[in-house]
């Protein structure tokens, strides 16, 4: 059973496969034709050509000082890319978000992980990111009722 | 000025029922402390030395007698009958209960206003010139373009955790009253050299706190078009460079330091060609659709004779009059009206502070006679820009009566003050006392009109929030083994000539500060050139004889 998250508005069993050891060091990359399968950057470059073979659904996870940029031409091999909210604080991760989306055209699911609070869902949300995987202690029906708290936007 | 659309009324009653609910669930325990401060710190809500502190956002400075009106009521019913100018031209309340901040947002909410953004590592308010749209040298009034930069910095989605607060300031003026070399971001209305059409000049990487920097222009030139595309290109930049490892290093000044202005320009502007031709770009409707919310006035033709006259009769029978009208007034882009600063600085009080009954005066002052607006500056007193000269003489009786008609606008005891020790955690030392302290020593009028024009700020702790770098004199309070003392800088400037003072020597101790400013006057009068300022004085001469006079 995948955990519980917030994709599009609604609650969802989350079917991929984050080995959270590969957003630090770079994993073994022997299970390739594992499906749904959440790599890391490292790993992606260095593993690419193989990975493009792979048939299966590939997600990208980033550190949120990973150069969105560098993906210009490989964001088409990727059903999902998560970006890390190391802490609540740390606001890099909403302009990889509206890069990937306004400047790169990524349509697919972002995802936000790491510290994933209620209350700064809406702002993630109005950057680009569609899926939450909430934070530990995290209440998913009363976050998903504060999704979006606001009926305008200047932006 | 800028009146509400439903939309943007919308926004600030969500907000309100946003922060409610998180207020309760704080209350309630739900949220831990630690999940909650980053939350209140977007409304404003700081936890103080007695109590939380909110600091209302008051746009560019500007409010109506209606909304002043409001803060006076908030004053009387949540806290203890006062509020504070800050040098962001907001109000902040000292003394209230978490439990009541929510009816307070909703009480603002219903005068226009809110407490958004005016802390935490966010666009905070916009501030700009306090006589826009009255200046005599004013190119253009730049707060269509303040409110612009409002509506898009409120509730920012990719701005709202950014490296550290970031300020933006905007100034229309040849002479910058907006102080916007010292900002994050600092934005001057000019002609293009050759076609002389309006745009934008745009300074980065300027700021006080403890790396003083004076702002590097980005673009020598921005069609106005092209604002908020440019924000947000220098923005992104920023939030994604910005150091964040160290909270005393995360400015956006230390990043355009460290890489270079001229990297940081190309950064910026490879991603702007991405931005420019964006959503953000504004078309030439929104421009005059926002410059119609801050047409002129409908100016009344002044009978000039007639009206000289009388103001000159009233001048020459009332001398406290007179002075008040050549120290706190000054002359308007339209004749038969004149510019009025309120002095917040009475000997005695704490600079900035306002009681309610003051406000509920300056409101309805402004509402006989300034067509129903005020304005608060950067450096703590209000502003009514618009005054019928027939008007003067009834409006100064009325701040008489208020004890709003101390005539020192300029001088020694317009002082720029933080609220020091007294109220704020960050504090190293007192900075109202002091105040007292200069005014005790400085009560003699005359001395300190000989002295002219001078400013003085002064800051408890090296986070400059009294903008110590940029005064005349700047007094900068540190703590010492537990003891209050403070360092004299001289020679700074926050105007068009910027420039950061220098350190005249060791730091004093508390009872010395009032002497030792007294010294470097005394040391200005012998030394002085004719007609020269205390600034032109210590740039002519440098710190060297000051520094003498003071440490022997």
């Amino acid at each position: 059973m995948g955990k519980t998250i917030i994709k599009d508005g609604v609650l969802v069993e989350d079917d991929w496969l984050i080995d959270r050891s590969e957003r630090v060091s770079s994993p073994d990359a022997g299970k390739l034709t594992e499906s749904n399968r959440v790599i890391s950057l490292t790993e992606w470059r260095q593993n690419k050509d193989r990975y493009i073979t792979d048939a299966g659904a590939k997600g990208l996870a980033l550190c949120n000082v990973d150069d969105v940029l560098e993906l210009v031409d490989d964001l088409q091999y990727f059903d999902l890319i998560c970006l890390d909210f190391p802490e609540a604080g740390d606001g890099r991760a909403y302009s990889q978000a509206k890069m990937l989306r306004d400047r790169l055209g990524y349509q697919k699911e972002i995802r936000a992980t790491g510290e994933v609070l209620t209350d700064q869902l809406f702002l993630m949300r109005r950057s680009g990111i569609n899926a939450f995987e909430l934070r530990e202690g995290q209440d998913p029906e009363a976050s998903l009722q504060r999704l979006a708290p606001f009926s305008v936007s200047y932006q | 000025m800028y009146q509400y659309r439903p939309e943007d009324q919308s926004l600030v009653n969500e907000r309100v029922a946003q922060f409610r609910d998180q207020t309760e669930r704080y209350l309630a325990g739900e949220l831990s402390e630690d999940e909650f401060r980053p939350l209140r710190l977007m409304n404003g809500l700081y936890i103080q030395t007695h109590a939380p502190m909110l600091r209302v956002a008051v746009p560019y400075g500007l409010l109506s007698s209606k909304q002043m009106h409001m803060l006076a009521d908030i004053s009387r019913k949540y806290d203890r009958n006062y509020g504070h100018l800050t040098t962001r031209q907001n109000m902040q309340f000292n003394w209230l209960a978490l439990k009541d901040v929510p009816d307070v947002l909703a009480d603002l909410a219903g005068v226009e206003m809110h407490s958004i953004q005016t802390s935490g590592n966010c666009i905070r308010n916009t501030s700009s010139d306090q006589l826009a749209g009255a200046a005599e040298d004013e190119l253009e009034d730049p707060r269509p373009y303040c409110e612009m930069i409002r509506q898009w910095s409120t509730l920012h989605p990719e701005f709202s955790f950014l490296p550290r607060k970031f300020k933006i300031a905007v100034s229309g003026s040849r002479n910058d009253r907006a102080a916007t070399q010292v900002h994050d971001i600092g934005i001057q209305l000019i002609e293009h050299p050759e076609t002389g059409e309006v745009g934008f000049k745009i300074l980065v990487g300027g700021g006080l706190g403890r790396t003083p920097v004076i702002g590097k222009v980005i673009k020598e030139y921005l069609p106005k078009k092209f604002l908020l595309s440019y924000l947000e290109a220098i923005l992104r930049i920023y939030n994604l460079a910005g150091r964040r490892d160290n909270k005393y290093k995360a400015r956006i000044k230390i990043l355009v330091n460290s890489v270079g202005i001229e990297e940081f320009t190309k950064q910026v502007e490879e991603e702007w060609s991405h931005l420019r031709e964006g959503s953000l770009l504004i078309d030439d409707a929104s421009i005059t659709d926002m410059q119609n919310y801050f047409r002129p006035f409908d100016y009344l033709s002044i009978s000039d004779d007639d009206v000289q006259k009388n103001l000159k009769d009233k001048l020459e029978a009332s001398p406290a009059f007179a002075i008040w009208y050549r120290q706190n007034t000054q002359a308007h882009k339209v004749s038969g009206y004149r510019v009025v600063t309120i002095s917040v600085k009475a000997p005695g009080e704490a600079p900035g502070d306002l009681t309610d009954k003051q406000m509920d005066g300056v409101a309805q002052l402004a509402e006989a006679h300034s067509f129903g607006q005020l304005r608060i500056t950067h450096e703590q007193n209000l502003v009514l820009a618009d005054v019928p000269l027939n008007e003067l003489h009834v409006l100064w009786k009325g701040l008489v009566s208020l004890d709003l008609a101390t005539p020192n606008i300029g001088t020694l005891t317009d002082m720029i003050c933080c609220p020091g020790l007294d109220f704020c955690s960050l504090a190293n030392a007192g900075s109202i006392p002091i105040a007292k302290q200069i005014n005790e020593k400085f009560d003699d009028l005359d001395y300190l009109y000989d002295i002219g024009e001078i400013k003085v700020k002064m800051s408890g702790c090296m986070n400059a929030c009294g903008h110590h770098h940029v005064g005349h004199i700047g007094i900068l309070g540190v703590d010492k083994k537990g003891e209050e003392w403070y360092q004299i800088t001289i020679g700074g400037s926050a105007e068009e000539d910027a420039s950061l003072g220098k350190i005249i020597g060791p730091s004093v101790s508390k009872e010395r500060v009032a002497e030792t400013i007294q010294t470097l006057l005394t040391t200005y009068v012998a030394l002085r050139a004719e007609e020269e300022s205390f600034l032109q004085s210590v740039r002519r001469l440098g710190v060297a004889p000051f520094k003498e006079a003071v440490y022997g």
